[in-house]
C-alpha cells in the first residue's frame, strides 16, 4: 500500500517533468515511466501517461521521441510493445536518422512487428506509394549507416 | 591507510588503476576520514577524488556502507561529475540500507527545484531509482510539498 502511494507521488512528479523545458529532463522523465511502472504497475493508471507517451512522440528531441518508443515497448510489454499506426510509423520512420543506432535497432524492431500484423497489411494495401515511401526512408538510413561505416 | 594517501595524491586522470591494487576493508576508515577531511576544507578536488575512490572501492564489492552519511553530505556540491557519483551510491545501497538512505530524500527534492536543468535530471533520477518501500510514508509528505510549486512553475 505504502509502495502503491509512493509510486503516485512519483508518476505525479514525473508527469511535470514531461512538461520542463529541458528536453534532457523530458527524457529523463520519459524512461522515469518505465522505472515506476516496474516499481507499481498500477501506479500510473491515473495519470494517462500512456496517452502523453505517444503524444511526445512528436517531441523535438529526437533522443526524448527515441526514449518514448523504449519505455512504451517496456509499459507495454504484456500486451506486445507500443500499439502503431501507419502515422506513427510514417513518423518515427521520417526521423530514424537523428536517433542514435541503439534507438534506431529499437524503432526498426517496433516498425517490423507493426508491418507483419493483419492491422497493417488493411492499413496499408490500399495505398501504392507507401512501399515506395518506406524504401526511400531506408535507404537513407542505410546510406547513413555505410557513410558511418567509411568514416570508421 | 598509506596505499589510499599514494593512490590518491595524483589527480584523477591518471591513477586510477591505483584504485584497485591494494584493497582492504579497513580503509573504508580512512576513506571516511578523507571525505570529512575534504569536505571541512572545502576542497572541491580532494572532494571528487575521495567520492571517486569510494565508488572505485564499491564496484570492488568492498562494503562501503558507513560512509553513506559522509557521501550524502558530498551531494550538496556544485560539481555535477561528484553529484552524479554520489547519486549512483545511493541508489546502490538505497534497498539495503533504508533508514540511511532516507537522509538524502531532502537533498534529491532540493536539487528537483534547482535551476540548472543537468541537475534536476538527475535528481528525478535519482528520486525514481530508489528501491525503498518501507521508506515511502516518510518520502511522501516532502515530496508533495516540494512538487507544488514545482508544478505551478512548469506549467507557466
Amino acid at each position: 500500500m505504502i509502495a502503491c502511494s509512493h509510486a503516485r507521488s512519483l508518476a505525479r512528479s514525473r508527469a511535470q517533468g514531461l512538461k520542463d523545458r529541458a528536453p534532457y529532463v523530458r527524457r529523463i522523465a520519459v524512461i522515469s515511466a518505465a522505472k515506476i511502472h516496474r516499481l507499481d504497475a498500477m501506479a500510473l493508471n491515473d495519470y494517462d501517461v500512456i496517452d502523453q507517451l505517444y503524444d511526445m512522440l512528436q517531441d523535438h528531441s529526437a533522443e526524448v521521441a527515441a526514449s518514448c518508443v523504449c519505455s512504451l515497448n517496456e509499459m507495454l510489454g504484456a500486451e506486445g510493445g507500443m500499439a502503431c499506426n501507419k502515422a506513427v510509423l510514417m513518423h518515427l520512420l521520417n526521423r530514424i536518422a537523428d536517433f542514435h543506432e541503439w534507438h534506431q535497432c529499437i524503432v526498426l524492431d517496433t516498425i517490423t512487428r507493426y508491418l507483419v500484423s493483419p492491422a497493417a497489411r488493411q492499413e496499408i494495401s490500399d495505398d501504392d506509394s507507401f512501399d515506395i515511401l518506406v524504401c526511400r526512408l531506408l535507404a537513407r538510413l542505410l546510406l547513413q549507416l555505410s557513410w558511418h561505416s567509411i568514416r570508421c | 591507510m598509506s596505499s589510499i594517501s599514494g593512490g590518491g595524491g595524483s589527480s584523477g586522470g591518471g591513477s586510477q588503476s591505483s584504485f584497485f591494487e591494494e584493497v582492504r576493508s579497513s580503509d573504508v576508515v580512512a576513506l571516511q576520514r578523507e571525505l570529512s577531511e575534504a569536505s571541512a576544507t572545502r576542497d572541491a578536488v580532494a572532494h571528487r577524488e575521495a567520492v571517486k575512490r569510494v565508488i572505485a572501492y564499491m564496484t570492488l564489492g568492498v562494503d562501503v556502507a558507513p560512509l553513506i552519511t559522509p557521501m550524502i553530505m558530498a551531494a550538496n556540491t556544485t560539481d555535477l561529475v561528484q553529484k552524479k557519483l554520489v547519486y549512483q551510491f545511493l541508489c546502490f545501497y538505497s534497498d539495503r540500507y533504508p533508514p540511511q538512505t532516507m537522509m538524502c530524500i531532502n537533498t534529491l527534492l532540493k536539487d528537483m527545484a534547482d535551476t540548472n536543468p543537468m541537475v534536476r535530471g538527475l535528481a528525478l533520477r535519482a528520486l525514481c531509482s530508489l528501491r525503498v518501500p518501507s521508506l515511502l510514508e516518510y518520502i511522501l509528505p516532502p515530496l508533495l510539498r516540494v512538487w507544488t510549486p514545482l508544478i505551478a512553475c512548469l506549467l507557466d
